[in-house]
């Protein structure tokens, strides 16, 4: 019921109420606790030599290197070529994923036929794959996209299709004494009864598409987080790779949250 | 006189690796229009697969059945099911849910759609046509679901264990509502149920 219908809310649920919206506050103020401790000790070891920071960097400089890379104007190169490449990556994968689900429901045969196929590629560790892409296609970001798609491909063909398959049976039965043809059964109660199950593939792709770009960056790339990561890597400049990590974090929870706010969107009704 | 249904010798038989499974055997019977019979059995005698066939979702083994004197080879408009549970599609609204028939069918114009309309407004759904399953009832679901299969304007209607998914009296006043309004439409109906009662309640002819 909303909450229109009940205009006055007794002491009782009030109080209720104040004490869940404290549990709520006390929990967020834990957390961001624990980070800014995590980064004062962080700093403070590095500062009386506990810690070399040549190895292990510190805050400060972690943010002269963020300052640094915003002056060159490199920042938001880095930035927006990954997460264009994550983007693309589990767009593609699942929409691509979706479609390949859509064939294999319709035709049973088919299904049948590619199953173990699927399995094997399920479980192999489709990062070794990486070279053979670059030979392919080149090194660049195209070989990179089609990396974090073949990682988010597999999964979301094998969710979505479980979902297809998981189906109310007597929901299509429902829709046959209409007269449904296959496609009516596949738009009319398939996908939107599969909604849920196709966003949840949505945002588990999203995950694998970072994996996928990151190892792609560190296999070829000129720009890019991953590219900073592995450079400074290479260079011995930990601040870069502490500062590139960092930065990845972020980003990649910005982005979870868009796609969970997408869920929201999407799903209203269970 | 004229029968609506007509089963003649009907006989289906499910194969699977294990075996043949004799569903139905040399069944006959024959309903009358405005008739509503009830066929009562345990689980797994064979009434579902039975209303199956009459609704033309699958092909019988032996035997035929005539809906309106024609024999019965694909699903047909004249026939309507209802299902044990309502089935309402949650990512519909109950209009949307209703229509789904004529929908599907091709055959949703302006006149189907006031005819949905006036179905909802004399069974007291009308302001809950835009709400979604979800916020109705268990009673107004399974009334919502009956709409739905009456929108397509069926001439027979076929009660698959329909009230069987709800609570005992809910189901009470449910089953009343509900023969109520298939009187009232003055529609044949096929009742299939485990529960004698509730075959028994309904009752105008009864199969055993």
């Amino acid at each position: 019921m909303s909450d229109k219908n009940k205009p006055d809310i007794s002491p009782e649920h009030l109080r209720y109420l104040k004490k869940v919206k404290r549990k709520k506050q006390i929990i967020l103020v834990t957390q961001i606790a624990i980070l800014a401790l995590f980064f004062a000790f962080w700093e403070l070891a590095a500062r009386i030599g506990l810690i070399d920071p040549f190895i292990s960097s510190q805050p400060t400089r972690i943010i002269n290197t963020i300052a640094d890379l915003y002056k060159n104007g490199e920042l938001f190169h880095h930035i927006i070529v990954t997460c264009v490449e994550t983007v693309m990556g589990f767009l593609f994968g699942t929409l691509i994923g979706i479609l390949i689900a859509v064939i294999l429901w319709w035709s049973e045969f088919l299904e049948k036929v590619i199953e173990p196929y699927l399995v094997v590629l399920n479980s192999l560790p489709k990062i070794a794959l990486g070279p053979i892409f670059i030979v392919w296609i080149g090194a660049g970001p195209m070989a990179i996209v089609v990396i974090a798609m073949t990682i988010s491909v597999v999964v979301t063909i094998l969710e979505v299709l479980n979902g297809f398959l998981g189906v109310d049976n007597d929901k299509i039965k429902l829709v046959k004494t209409f007269g449904a043809t296959k496609i009516q059964i596949l738009t009319k109660v398939v996908l939107p009864s599969s909604l849920p199950v196709m966003v949840n593939a949505l945002k588990v792709s999203v995950g694998l598409s970072w994996v996928g770009v990151i190892v792609g960056e560190f296999l070829v790339s000129k720009a890019g987080l991953g590219y900073l990561i592995v450079y400074g890597g290479q260079v011995f400049q930990l601040d870069l790779v502490m500062a590139s990590v960092i930065i990845l974090a972020g980003a990649a929870f910005l982005m979870y949250r868009m796609v969970a706010w997408f869920e929201k969107l999407v799903v209203k009704r269970n | 006189m004229n029968y609506v249904v007509s089963v003649c010798n009907l006989g289906m038989k499910y194969h699977s690796l294990n075996g043949e499974i004799d569903a139905l055997h040399n069944i006959n019977f024959s309903v009358s229009e405005g008739e509503f019979i009830s066929i009562v059995g345990p689980s797994g005698c064979g009434k579902s697969t039975l209303l199956s066939l009459i609704a033309g979702l699958m092909v019988p083994t032996t035997g035929e059945v005539l809906v309106d004197g024609k024999p019965v080879s694909e699903t047909s408009d004249k026939v309507g099911y209802m299902l044990q549970k309502d089935h309402l599609f949650e990512w519909r609204t109950i209009y949307q849910n209703v229509i789904l028939g004529p929908e599907i069918r091709g055959t949703l114009d302006t006149e189907t759609k006031e005819y949905a309309m006036k179905l909802l407004d004399t069974y007291g759904l009308y302001e809950f046509k835009d709400k979604y399953p979800s916020q109705l009832s268990g009673g107004m679901r399974q009334r919502a679901a009956l709409i739905r299969t009456l929108v397509a304007r069926p001439q027979i209607l076929l009660l698959d264990e329909a009230f069987s998914a709800l609570d005992y009296q809910t189901r009470l006043a449910v089953t009343e509502d509900i023969y109520k309004i298939i009187k009232k439409e003055n529609k044949t109906a096929i009742l299939v149920t485990h529960d004698i009662s509730e075959g028994i309640s309904m009752l105008i002819g009864l199969l055993c």
